[in-house]
């Protein structure tokens, strides 16, 4: 197994990168013991709060959205692996500045596991948190059977539109009825065309075919299961778009947020192919794209593909959208 | 009777040994279903319990002991395997009888009691291709079994490692594994295969 990585020792990956991330954004986040991720702003915050958890290897996601106006605390775990319960509770217990907390968790197995539990702590310790689950990927699952369906990209919105509303003073009920508004109404499809290698072990994922790609694929590199021909920007961009619409059943009138996430070794280049497809093909069913977002957000190490995704909008999560944020990876 | 926790010690080393040499067993499994990182997680619990294991001697108190194992079981970032890891661990040491009538009893408690929680975590039943269609089948040797404890382990040992085996023909219902569909046919649940470690290890390293 050859693996041509810029890495130190494997097993100090996870350490050394949030190392890194604080020392390259000393003024926006710190990072303390047990990985847990923490937003300056934390110590004067008089709001509800925002925690999340996740493994690492996805960067800039999750941790990288930490600081005003998204992500309070992030819990990093080790490479996609989940954080022990334990750092999670510990997190919540700082996070908590007397007016609640909101904390989101991808349905990941590890994560519910891990999520779960926390939860059973919080209620002996009596804190104030509600946890809202994202789960969009529609690639395996019917809207009706969510529990069968991933968290992707979408979190990252989330912890915008509810970080922002947060900041405004909306109480813990306010946000999290926000946060569970914003996850019903998202859907995302992701596709991949070269699959990547496990930082840690250098075991490479299921294989695809030279003239391949596969849609459904899921944010650790295992499989979807829709296996098909390689296809051209335009074509795979209408195959996608096509089934986010027929999944938020979206009509003509309706406004969406479109982001295309680059999951590590697709170019921007490719990435602006599809929006631009995307874009014709939702101004033909006479759908607007009030706000845009062609960046890598939420990666798979050098997996080469994409994720797209649409969220049914309003005007009040727009503004929040659009409100002020200063995070490593999003600021305005 | 008094227990022998250093006899417990070594079960418990044994099993972790068989799991621990088997790592890169369970990383190419992982790389076929999930997302590859199985065997470095084991690897990471395996090296708890090797370090917390260590300071066992006659004098130990068993149930602490046992619960101070699954509490830094419980700190590993371990994706799934972790929290399930440490269910089973941590249904050791709530069923931990300190005056169970001998080591044999106490032995087949803790490893019920594994069961118990491990099955209230994971929510997973026997079919599922889950490291549940190895505890399963070992669980209910131990359950039933009237012969003496080294062949009762033996033979739970079998019953584990038939059972993962068997994963090789299921469509996953759980787990990363259960997005690929019909393509996980032909592979073995990484997590079962460690199980089925797990019990042989025990069996090896029972000393009557």
């Amino acid at each position: 197994m050859t693996m041509k990585k810029f890495i130190n020792n494997p097993d100090n990956i996870t350490a050394e990168l949030l190392e890194g991330l604080a020392l390259a954004n000393p003024n926006i986040l710190e990072v303390t013991e047990h990985n847990l991720i923490i937003n300056k702003g934390l110590a004067t915050a008089d709001r509800v709060t925002i925690v999340t958890i996740g493994g690492a290897g996805h960067e800039p996601a999750l941790e990288g959205f930490v600081g005003e106006g998204m992500i309070d605390i992030s819990v990093v775990g080790d490479i996609f692996a989940a954080p022990g319960y334990k750092a999670v509770v510990e997190a919540l217990k700082l996070a908590d500045k007397g007016k609640g907390v909101l904390f989101v968790v991808l349905n990941h197995a590890g994560d519910m596991l891990a999520g779960d539990r926390t939860m059973k702590e919080v209620e002996k310790l009596g804190l104030n948190v509600i946890k809202v689950v994202t789960q969009e990927d529609i690639a395996n699952a019917p809207r009706s059977d969510a529990a069968n369906r991933r968290g992707l990209v979408g979190c990252v919105p989330l912890y915008k539109i509810c970080g922002a509303a947060a900041a405004q003073g909306k109480s813990l009920a306010e946000v999290a009825a926000l946060a569970q508004d914003f996850a019903d109404n998202m859907a995302t499809i992701a596709v991949a065309c070269k699959t990547a290698t496990h930082p840690q072990n250098g075991a490479s994922f299921a294989e695809l075919g030279e003239d391949e790609m596969e849609v459904g694929m899921g944010q650790h590199g295992e499989g979807g299961g829709g296996r098909q021909k390689m296809a051209t920007a335009d074509e795979t961009a209408v195959i996608m778009a096509d089934a986010l619409v027929k999944d938020l059943d979206l009509k003509s009138g309706e406004a969406v947020m479109v982001i295309v996430n680059g999951t590590g070794a697709t170019t921007i280049m490719e990435m602006l192919l599809v929006f631009r497809r995307v874009h014709m093909y939702l101004s033909e069913k006479g759908i607007k794209i009030v706000a845009s977002w062609v960046e890598e957000v939420l990666t798979v190490q050098e997996q080469a593909g994409f994720q797209l995704f649409f969220a049914r909008m309003d005007s009040e999560k727009l503004a929040y959208w659009e409100a002020p944020a200063k995070t490593p990876y999003l600021s305005r | 009777m008094s227990l022998e926790p250093v006899k417990v010690k070594n079960l418990l080393l044994a099993a972790a040994r068989e799991i621990a040499a088997h790592v890169d067993v369970l990383t190419d499994l992982d790389c076929a279903l999930g997302d590859g990182d199985h065997g470095t997680t084991m690897k990471k619990l395996t090296n708890v319990m090797f370090d917390k294991l260590e300071s066992w001697d006659q004098t130990t108190n068993l149930k602490e002991g046992l619960e101070s194992l699954n509490d830094a079981l419980e700190d590993v970032s371990g994706g799934s395997a972790g929290p399930l890891f440490g269910a089973f661990i941590y249904g050791m040491a709530a069923a931990a009888d300190p005056n169970a009538p001998s080591t044999d009893a106490f032995i087949k408690s803790i490893l019920l009691g594994a069961y118990d929680e491990f099955f209230i975590t994971s929510k997973a039943v026997v079919g599922d291709k889950t490291m549940m269609d190895a505890i399963y089948p070992a669980t209910e040797v131990i359950r039933t079994s009237t012969a003496d404890m080294k062949t009762t382990l033996q033979k739970a040992a079998q019953a584990a490692r038939a059972g993962s085996d068997n994963t090789a023909e299921m469509l996953a219902k759980y787990g990363r594994a259960r997005y690929i569909g019909e393509r996980c046919l032909g592979h073995q649940d990484p997590g079962s295969v460690t199980f089925a470690y797990f019990y042989e290890g025990l069996a090896k390293g029972y000393s009557a």
